[in-house]
């Protein structure tokens, strides 16, 4: 949990350093509307669908908490390979995709890939503000870990996903197929682990996709601004400002 | 012995069907995993195979219970064009010559039982949407899908006792007119199982739900097509309780592959051979983890289908 909360501070500090001067005074309008994008563009249906999945797959979860991560080695189909997952999900796909296509972007003077850059730190932003949100209000107990009540929603699949679902978006579904794969490697091994139930998986997979779609649908619609970070005064928390 | 009757049967309805089919050319590409029909088409679908199912269940690396259902199947389907781009589909399936063979562990002290079974087995009800896309060569659907029996469930006709609903996203890609990828996002939820026993007791399979996706490839060749797919599912909690024996687990996963093989008979005709095969294992939790207990249900299907375009 600590992990995810920093990460979200640096991303928000990364927009912060890449903030540019508009002439627009829309930025609650634009971060509004970018908040509802997952209800307002075609991602709906993905908020739909993903709910509908998740909802599912909780009505048939028993409330078993049992013993500290034990799950028979059939019974898993990652193997002991899980941790790859475990690892990579931390946002590592998001952060490398960024640092790439930011300095594509800059050294090679190539707007396509700034683009891309934006749209996978807007998706990445939102998606995790909305996870460590519910994580930190739902508090479900993690099915191996009970001692832990931040498993609700899984984190490493809404990332993962927000991931996979922006280079989707900006590259074609060959390289979208390919990251899919990744994501899906990721959202299974958090089962396979027993760090999460399956609705969790679905639930995260559902942040992700839905928010980095529908940012990608305002993108298109041609909302560009960004959004600047100031430090608190007791430097425990987030504040958001906005210059005018 | 019974594929050789099963297999007379068969070709008898198909040489007496195929003889009706008519020439006139339809624009419907049947060698498509999800073809959309105009409005007022419909397809008669005729399929027959054999089906194997083994239940077991595994404690410190001796098998406790094996249970093995072996049967005939044959199916009699259609799916009917509606207006708007929808269809619909029903299909029955029938058991024939099933011989359900239980296996005990001696330890448990139950004795093997060998119980035949026949009659209704299941019926499976669809609806699909397809959408408007701008590439002519993608393929976009969704599909809310049922499946069940109105027959009380026991182990003399094995008939599918619960009530599944599922929904699917479809999509498919052409690609360079020779190869077709194509796959499926699902959801499904199969329902509470209730099954009376030869022995007079009943179990109950409490429901279960599964998320996955299958990923398929054709190769397309003129009027012949190979056809090659894949499934991963997880699962929730699959939990069967009988006064024998109670089976409570937290989760599972599905996995499977399916391989066909299809011809034009005619223009508006095509025959499949498929051989399908999917294990799921299902996590215990009522065992102790310093013994390596195992819990799986594999299935086993070959299938001779032919499918007629009205």
């Amino acid at each position: 949990m600590a992990v995810l909360k920093f990460f979200f501070i640096a991303l928000l500090t990364i927009q912060n350093t890449m903030a540019v001067e508009t002439e627009k005074e829309t930025y609650f309008r634009d971060v509004g509307e970018d908040l509802l994008s997952p209800f307002n563009t075609p991602a709906k249906w993905i908020v739909l669908g993903g709910t509908v999945t998740t909802a599912l797959m909780y009505v048939t979860r028993k409330d078993i908490t049992y013993r500290k991560s034990e799950s028979f080695r059939q019974a898993q189909p990652l193997g002991n390979l899980g941790f790859i997952g475990e690892y990579i999900g931390y946002g590592f796909l998001n952060a490398v995709y960024s640092g790439y296509f930011y300095w594509d972007g800059k050294y090679n003077n190539n707007p396509k890939s700034l683009k891309a850059v934006e749209h996978m730190i807007r998706a990445t932003t939102y998606t995790m503000g909305l996870t460590l949100a519910l994580k930190s209000t739902i508090h479900e107990r993690r099915p191996g870990y009970p001692d832990d009540p931040h498993s609700f929603p899984s984190g490493h699949s809404s990332a993962s996903f927000a991931f996979a679902s922006v280079v989707a978006a900006q590259h074609g579904w060959v390289w979208g197929g390919i990251a899919h794969a990744m994501a899906s490697f990721i959202a299974i091994s958090r089962v396979n682990d027993d760090f999460h139930y399956l609705h969790d998986v679905t639930a995260g997979i559902t942040i992700g996709a839905s928010f980095a779609w529908g940012v990608y649908y305002n993108l298109e619609k041609g909302n560009p601004y960004w959004f600047s970070l100031i430090p608190v005064k007791k430097g425990g928390g987030v504040a958001m400002g906005l210059d005018f | 012995m019974l594929f050789d009757s099963f297999m007379i049967k068969f070709l008898t309805f198909l040489f007496i069907f195929n003889s009706a089919a008519y020439a006139q050319n339809h624009s419907v590409d049947l060698t498509h995993p999800f073809y959309l029909l105009e409005s007022g088409q419909f397809t008669l679908d005729l399929k027959g195979g054999l089906f194997m199912e083994e239940f077991e269940y595994e404690k410190a690396k001796v098998v406790q219970d094996l249970f093995e259902y072996k049967h005939e199947f044959y199916k009699l389907g259609t799916i009917v064009g509606l207006p708007q781009n929808r269809q619909f589909g029903i299909e029955f399936s029938f058991n024939a010559n099933g011989d359900l063979d239980k296996k005990y562990a001696p330890a448990l002290n139950l004795q093997r039982q060998d119980i035949p079974y026949k009659g209704f087995h299941a019926y499976d009800f669809f609806i699909q949407q397809h959408f408007e896309v701008e590439n002519s060569k993608n393929k976009l659907a969704f599909e809310l899908r049922t499946k069940g029996s109105p027959l009380k469930g026991k182990e003399t006709n094995n008939t599918y006792s619960s009530k599944d609903f599922s929904f699917s996203l479809l999509y498919s890609h052409l690609h360079s007119d020779d190869w077709r990828l194509y796959g499926t996002v699902h959801t499904g939820i199969i329902g509470k199982k209730k099954v009376y026993k030869y022995d007079g007791e009943i179990e109950v399979t409490s429901p279960y739900s599964l998320f996955g996706s299958l990923i398929g490839i054709q190769r397309l060749m003129g009027k012949f097509w190979l056809d090659l797919n894949g499934i991963f599912y997880l699962t929730t909690d699959y939990n069967s309780v009988s006064p024998s024996y109670t089976r409570l687990t937290d989760k599972g996963f599905i996995i499977g592959g399916k391989l066909t093989a299809g011809h034009y008979l005619t223009p508006n005709s095509i025959i499949t051979l498929t051989h399908q095969r999917q294990g799921a294992n299902f996590n215990v939790i009522t065992e102790d983890t310093s013994q390596e207990t195992e819990f799986e249900i594999e299935t086993q299907i070959s299938q001779l289908g032919v499918t007629w375009l009205f």
